[in-house]
């Protein structure tokens, strides 16, 4: 793993201009990926963290969104600088995707073959035939049962699981070294799941790609990620390796979100729960945003936005008051 | 199981096809065999956990007990009384012991009712209580639940996820059931309003001495809530057992791979994971014999040949298969 | 705060819900300006039809011989028909026998095709096919067709044109309120309420209708355009409204015969059909814009 910064996210600011209001969506996000790492982006659903991801893709729905500050640094170029134009030509050859519903980004009436080959041909300026030829190797690689098959049948026929690793060939056909995941395994079942996140690890190390994953599931994340950045409600509360913010989370939301999910690898009496809901995106609270739900914010809490302070190597906390130990 | 009480709820041998139509003429070409076998009992005060993955007829078998699909076949006993065969008022009246909250809770409250009518509906319906009384009475059962009456009058929209699952919550109970059959009833929401409705909903059992019939397919949650487990794959029950015994020793090696497949949120525990191979075959055309035998890693000939049938493995514990793991952990 | 006070100022603190919707349908309705022409249109119908004695300088039937046929002037602004009849009078008379026709046919029509479509998309089996099947088998009849058989079989009354009318509409509702029947039925809040153990007619009274109400009400209005120009046709051919009766299309079918010579006879009326009829179509387009309910939620 490098120590080079790939992708470097410096306080992103996107806003959605709605009849509601404005709303918040991301309100000063700081992220980094090195080469080769992967990077878990984790909160609850709103937190901001689909949004991040359009962001750096520049797919934000505009009108009403609009990113409003901040810079994207992927290999040392401004992607907010970008035309239209060359974002598209850096989509899906250097930054890849791959989303939650396999089904939705998958053209139903085309075959599975013909919407490979069309994506490598695109990227790679290469012949039909070896297209195709790359193709069948990427769904060798993804472990596909019987690829030549698969390449001619439509998406209805394939399970989600397969359909999954289809989305996993075709991203990373095109050779790109920044994969953004966003829930890749939330609509699979568990066991189904364990084999595309093992399958996702694998190839991605081969690759020395870097990968963004975005998810809710704290257990994805531990099992998958070497770094981790939580998030609340537009901004990025905690950030650190996998190591440190499982064993020492600093930020009492992080600490929350870990005590309040049942362990099935123990019996628990009684679950710890975060009081109250998400906060509006239109009026956020004032200083840290999670003061509302906190069981110790203070007066200082409300009123001033906590900057980031380091608790560890490499672990960083926007707190006033972070956690011991 | 002599020493148990009496079961609240028993199923024996519950099966429910749904045809495959096909064609101008809608013959039926074929089953899918959502439910296939299934037998289960709630004790009364007792949660007992479905577990399964998607497709494997766990939502149906709730369905079934609720009297909401006509069952194919089988007997669905309440305090002895075989619900597959009431009709009409008798229907009417024990259908008030059953009640259930589902997963959505976008579908579950009609967008165009207020809490107060959506809430109020079942005491209305069973002419319990109207006027003064019956909002009396919503305004009880929403504190029952942690929401402030005062918002009896807003529309669903007006709430968040948890609020709105807290508010399917409150409509169960209206009644004063026995048995609620939840399905899923947290898998929509975020784990920290997650963990807020596990607790009422133990609460809510010990207040209000409720048995539980709790559908998931997220083990860590089905460990916290039930005191019995039943795992099932492809319409039947796999493996059956009390909670702790199951999650300490699995039996069946459908449940060993479930409980290794769930990822773990200590990053330590990575090198430990079975992962199971292939995927779910479809319920309309099952494997032959043991219908795990395909992603089975123990799996031998005479898996694919013959059935297992779900068996006493002695403490309260049953499992169907025929080579079942001892303390292989 | 005393325990109680909570409690007995529910309801009161929050303000009816019922007005919520309509001061946030008033404002929806201010920001489209095709809603506004729609109800501008069908709201002069509605006046004109109530003050139709006050509004006309004459009686509508009564016979002057020796002004017939005379062409629009000071005195008669439409001019006068063969016999001498002021036409402004009779096409605001019309108007009320109008709004007769568009409130009869659709409160029948969309009535009856809404508890058949509901009762079909709701029990669905052998039921539902049977009712949806006979819908089919009116809607593969042309409308007018059909129209004048009943019309004629029933005899040539505006009453009976008016039955023949609205029973060829009953699939159309009936059509729509089925398939919104079908998805509906499935919502897990009608589930919920079969495990309470409500009976059909009270899930479909309590979930079904108000479901598919904003839809069939689009329907409705975009209906009414459709069964004055249908009552009109009818009459048109002599089997609806009866002379002296003035209503528009058995004007315009009267107005023909003199066409050449004396365009006002049928030109007026025609362009009363005309506008009440874009009218109602306007409205009901804006109307299917307001009730969306991604706009409104």
């Amino acid at each position: 793993m490098g120590e080079k910064l790939l992708l470097q996210v410096e306080d992103l600011h996107t806003y959605f201009y709605t009849l509601q209001g404005v709303i918040k969506a991301i309100d000063g996000v700081n992220l980094c990926v090195r080469e080769g790492e992967i990077l878990g982006l984790v909160g609850e659903s709103g937190c901001g963290k689909s949004v991040t991801a359009l962001s750096i893709l520049g797919l934000v729905p505009s009108p009403p969104g609009r990113v409003e500050g901040g810079r994207i640094l992927f290999e040392g170029e401004d992607l907010l600088a970008k035309t239209p134009a060359e974002m598209r030509s850096i989509r899906g050859s250097r930054i890849a995707m791959i989303f939650q519903e396999p089904m939705s980004s998958l053209n139903p009436v085309f075959r599975i073959g013909d919407q490979m080959i069309e994506v490598i041909k695109l990227h790679k300026k290469v012949s039909t035939g070896s297209a195709r030829i790359q193709a069948l190797e990427m769904l060798h690689e993804v472990r596909m049962p019987d690829p030549e098959a698969v390449l001619a049948k439509y998406p209805f026929q394939l399970s989600g699981g397969m359909l999954q690793r289809v989305m996993i060939a075709i991203a990373l056909s095109c050779e790109p070294s920044l994969l953004l995941a966003d829930e890749p395994t939330t609509a699979l079942d568990v066991t189904v799941q364990a084999q595309i996140l093992n399958l996702m690890k694998d190839l991605i190390r081969k690759r020395n790609a870097a990968v963004l994953l975005i998810t809710h599931a704290l257990g994805v994340v531990a099992q998958t990620c070497d770094a981790v950045s939580v998030m609340y409600a537009g901004t990025v509360v905690e950030s650190g390796s996998v190591e440190s913010i499982f064993r020492s989370p600093a930020h009492p939301y992080t600490r929350g979100l870990m005590e309040c999910i049942p362990d099935p690898s123990r019996k628990s009496d009684k679950l710890k729960i975060i009081p109250g809901t998400v906060p509006d995106p239109v009026n956020p609270p004032p200083g840290c945003r999670f003061h509302p739900r906190c069981y110790k914010a203070t007066a200082t809490c409300s009123q001033i936005r906590p900057d980031p302070v380091r608790v560890g190597p490499g672990h960083v906390v926007c707190c006033h008051y972070p956690e011991e130990g | 199981m002599t020493r148990m009480p009496k079961p609240l709820l028993e199923v024996r041998g519950l099966k429910k096809y749904f045809e495959i139509r096909k064609g101008f003429l809608m013959r039926t070409v074929g089953w899918v065999k959502a439910v296939d076998g299934v037998d289960l009992a709630v004790y009364p005060l007792e949660t007992l956990g479905l577990v399964g993955e998607s497709g494997c007829g766990k939502t149906t078998v709730g369905l079934c007990i609720a009297r909401l699909y006509e069952v194919t076949s089988g007997k669905i006993y309440f305090q002895g009384a075989d619900l597959t065969s009431l009709a009409g008022e008798k229907l009417r009246a024990m259908r008030r012991n059953i009640q259930l909250v589902f997963q959505d809770p976008q579908s579950s409250l009609d967008p165009r009712m207020t809490i107060k009518r959506s809430v109020g509906a079942p005491l209305a319906i069973h002419g319990l209580a109207k006027g003064r009384a019956l909002e009396e009475r919503v305004a009880d059962l929403l504190r029952m639940v942690g929401l402030d009456p005062q918002h009896m009058n807003r529309y669903p929209h007006e709430f968040s996820g948890g609020q709105r699952q807290r508010i399917g919550i409150a409509r169960a109970l209206a009644l004063s059931p026995k048995l609620l059959i939840l399905d899923e009833p947290t898998s929509a929401l975020d784990v920290s309003v997650q963990s807020q409705i596990l607790n009422l909903l133990r609460d809510l059992q010990q207040r209000l001495r409720l048995s539980y019939l709790f559908i998931s397919h997220d083990l860590g949650v089905v460990r916290y809530m039930s005191s019995r487990i039943a795992v099932m794959y492809l319409g039947k029950i796999v493996e059956l057992a009390p909670s702790e015994d199951l999650f300490c020793m699995p039996l069946h090696p459908y449940t060993q791979a479930l409980l290794s497949s769930i990822p773990s949120t200590n990053p330590a525990h990575r090198a430990m994971r079975v992962t199971l191979e292939g995927d779910i075959p479809s319920p309309a055309n099952p494997p032959s014999g043991c219908r795990f035998h395909t992603r089975c890693t123990y799996a031998r000939a005479e898996c694919a040949k013959l059935e297992p049938a779900l068996q006493d493995a002695a403490a309260g514990r049953y499992v169907a298969c025929h080579f079942p793991l001892s303390n292989s952990r | 705060m005393c325990p109680g006070a909570a409690e007995r100022s529910y309801g009161l603190r929050e303000m009816s819900p019922w007005m919520k919707d309509f001061l946030f349908t008033i404002r929806l309705v201010y920001r489209n300006p095709l809603a506004m022409a729609g109800i501008v249109i069908i709201t002069c119908l509605v006046l004109v039809a109530v003050f139709a004695p006050l509004l006309a300088p004459y009686s509508p039937i009564d016979i002057s011989l020796d002004e017939r046929l005379s062409p629009p002037s000071a005195s008669h602004l439409l001019g006068t028909d063969e016999m001498g009849r002021d036409i402004l009078s009779r096409v605001i008379y019309g108007a009320r026998i109008s709004i007769r026709i568009a409130v009869t046919v659709v409160t029948i029509g969309g009535a009856v095709g809404s508890i058949l479509g509901a009762t079909a998309g709701y029990l669905r089996g052998r039921m539902g096919s049977i009712i949806m099947r006979v819908m089919d088998m009116i809607l593969a009849f042309p409308a007018l067709v059909l129209c004048m058989v009943l019309a004629a079989a029933l005899g040539p009354s505006l009453n009976n044109a008016l039955l023949a009318i609205a029973f060829v509409q009953i699939p159309k509702y009936a059509r729509l309120v089925h398939g919104q029947a079908l998805s509906l039925r499935e919502k897990h809040y009608v589930l919920a309420a079969r495990s309470m153990a409500a009976s059909t007619p009270w899930i479909i009274w309590h979930h079904i209708f108000p479901g598919c109400l904003s839809s069939v009400l689009v329907l409705a209005t975009m209906g009414m355009g459709e069964a004055i120009l249908l009552a009109a046709s009818l009459s048109f051919i002599g089997l609806g409204a009866q002379p002296p009766e003035p209503e528009w299309g058995a004007m315009v079918a009267m107005g023909r015969q003199y066409l050449m010579d004396h365009w006002w006879l049928a030109t007026f009326p025609g362009l009363a059909i005309l506008v009440v009829a874009v009218g109602f179509n306007i409205l009901g387009d804006a109307l299917r814009d307001i009730l969306d309910p991604r706009l409104r939620r």
